[in-house]
């Protein structure tokens, strides 16, 4: 653990650092965005977001590289995608009497293969790897402000949402007896669960980013009795997993992505054996 | 908000499918401010449709549904609704006195509670006689008592018409004992709509009685026999009639 705190300060590994500091101020965004996805029970549809991802930064990285266009950061490309995603997703989800579950699928492999092809048709500057399985050595700086952002983005909608969100999560049509707008609050949670899957993206990768949303939440949720306590609890869950998944993975030289994710998943089953103990 | 002489409910020539499998036709159906009406029938015979027609929650392929001379979107806000406690994720992490909060919502532009919101949120639970629960979970608590928080916070709409889908199911005889003087207490100053397959509880407390099973037809509660409910089930039905005094020692229940 004390390798792990100096390299934080070490100026040679800064991008350790922006790891680190990616994770944890990137917790409140997924603590806050994954207690909303666990409670409506629509991790699917996270997960389709999030493998649509994979399709806006291929096309980022063709743009960039092959056309030329050089301001043109994939993660602009990811950020249009997802939030494409979200919208088309959300309005099946909201109009489709049937056959919801066959579109979301559909859309989630489509993603991928646009993903693939356009990374494909862009060699030598991408490993394919890197997007799916995450990689520390691809954070910067402009990642970290962009982490902020969203911080502020997601806290103050729910800040000023939150009872609106929570009559939505909770029952819809009851919601919409009390005269919400159901459908604009269900997209807005939508939009807002892409943008935070996008972010963190980078740090565990498209294939493990559902986990890392899920899991922290699904932790809090064993003990938590309100929908505060749910996103408070989860953010401090992230933050812890983030925190000793790199440490672990710095320790034991392993790749930091899966390292996280199997903390989450062992301090889960953890939670659920200490609540069934509890219960006797 | 109400046109006067306007019924609280007005349905004409309602028709309604899904997926091209007709649910209720040629549906025609007036109720009065104040009335009380009980909705009975077999199951898949349109009963709980025929309540989210009037929510405004499906809407009609013909006919029209009027809730006091407009659109029931329209009047959504003046529709108190109890659907059925099972309907909910038993998971989900809210506590009761925020349930009943939600009846508050839609008073005012932006969604903070006031000091008058939590009061009447409170009231509303003190009458359905559970304020020692109002911190607890509400997936921690018994079914019977979902119901009843699920009644408080329609109660907290403050709405002048209340519709409820199966309000005694899973609830003890004491409960609903409860739950029939508070709704006589009620419908003194709001029309109440209920859907239910407990006919002795129609019969004890309605005024009308509305038999669903694609189509409608409403009689006066006193009409209700045992040939009437034959041809609306299809086959015999116990009814023991709750005349709220069954508790008592000696006192005939069945009827």
């Amino acid at each position: 653990m004390f390798e792990f705190i100096e390299a934080l300060r070490h100026p040679d590994v800064a991008f350790f650092r922006y790891a680190f500091l990616l994770g944890a101020l990137a917790s409140i965004s997924f603590g806050v965005m994954g207690t909303y996805v666990v409670a409506r029970r629509i991790s699917y549809l996270a997960g389709a977001i999030a493998h649509c991802v994979l399709g806006g930064i291929g096309a980022g990285l063709y743009l960039r590289h092959k056309v030329g266009i050089s301001w043109f950061d994939p993660i602009y490309g990811a950020i249009i995608a997802a939030l494409l995603a979200a919208l088309v997703i959300g309005l099946v989800s909201i109009h489709a009497r049937q056959r919801e579950d066959t579109v979301i699928g559909a859309l989630w492999a489509t993603g991928m293969a646009v993903g693939l092809l356009f990374i494909a048709k862009t060699p030598g500057y991408v490993e394919p790897m890197s997007y799916l399985f995450g990689n520390i050595l691809l954070i910067s700086q402009t990642d970290l402000w962009l982490v902020i952002g969203l911080d502020l983005v997601v806290v103050g909608i729910v800040l000023l949402c939150y009872n609106q969100l929570l009559a939505v999560s909770f029952d819809q049509e009851f919601a919409w007896l009390r005269g919400l707008n159901t459908e604009l609050y269900t997209l807005l949670l939508l939009l807002l669960t892409a943008l935070t899957v996008v972010l963190l993206v980078r740090v565990v990768g498209i294939v493990m980013v559902i986990a890392l949303l899920t899991l922290p939440a699904a932790v809090a949720g064993t003990f938590a009795r309100t929908l505060r306590q749910m996103m408070l609890g989860a953010t401090l869950c992230c933050l812890l997993f983030v925190t000793l998944g790199l440490a672990l993975s710095f320790n034991y030289d392993l790749p930091s992505g899966p390292v996280i994710i199997l903390v989450a998943a062992v301090s889960y089953l953890l939670a659920l054996a200490g609540k069934k103990i509890a219960a006797y | 908000m109400s046109g006067a002489g306007q019924p609280a409910i007005q349905i004409s020539g309602l028709y309604f499918a899904y997926d091209r499998v007709p649910i209720l036709e040629a549906v025609d159906l007036r109720i009065e401010e104040l009335d009380s009406l009980c909705i009975v029938g077999p199951n898949g015979g349109g009963k709980t449709t025929l309540l989210k027609l009037i929510l405004g929650l499906l809407e009609p392929d013909r006919g029209q549904v009027l809730v006091r001379g407009r659109q029931p979107a329209e009047m959504r806000l003046h529709l108190g609704y109890v659907p059925q406690y099972s309907h909910y994720d038993p998971l989900f992490p809210v506590t009761v006195l925020d349930v009943i909060l939600m009846g508050r919502l839609g008073r005012r532009l932006g969604g903070f509670y006031r000091a008058a919101d939590r009061r009447v949120a409170r009231d509303s639970l003190a009458l359905v006689g559970l304020s020692h629960l109002e911190h607890r979970v509400f997936s921690a608590i018994s079914g019977g008592q979902r119901q009843r928080v699920l009644i408080a916070r329609a109660l907290a709409c403050e709405a002048e018409i209340l519709l409820l889908d199966e309000p005694t199911a899973n609830i003890d005889m004491e409960t609903e004992n409860q739950l029939f003087n508070l709704l006589r207490e009620l419908n003194r100053t709001r029309t109440i709509v209920v859907v239910t397959h407990d006919v002795g509880f129609a019969s004890s407390f309605f005024q009308r009685i509305a038999c669903v099973n694609r189509r409608v037809a409403t009689h006066p509660v006193a009409e209700l026999d045992g040939r009437m409910i034959h041809e609306l089930y299809g086959s015999d039905v116990a009814l023991i009639r709750h005349d709220h005094h069954c508790g008592k020692k000696g006192s005939d229940c069945g009827v």
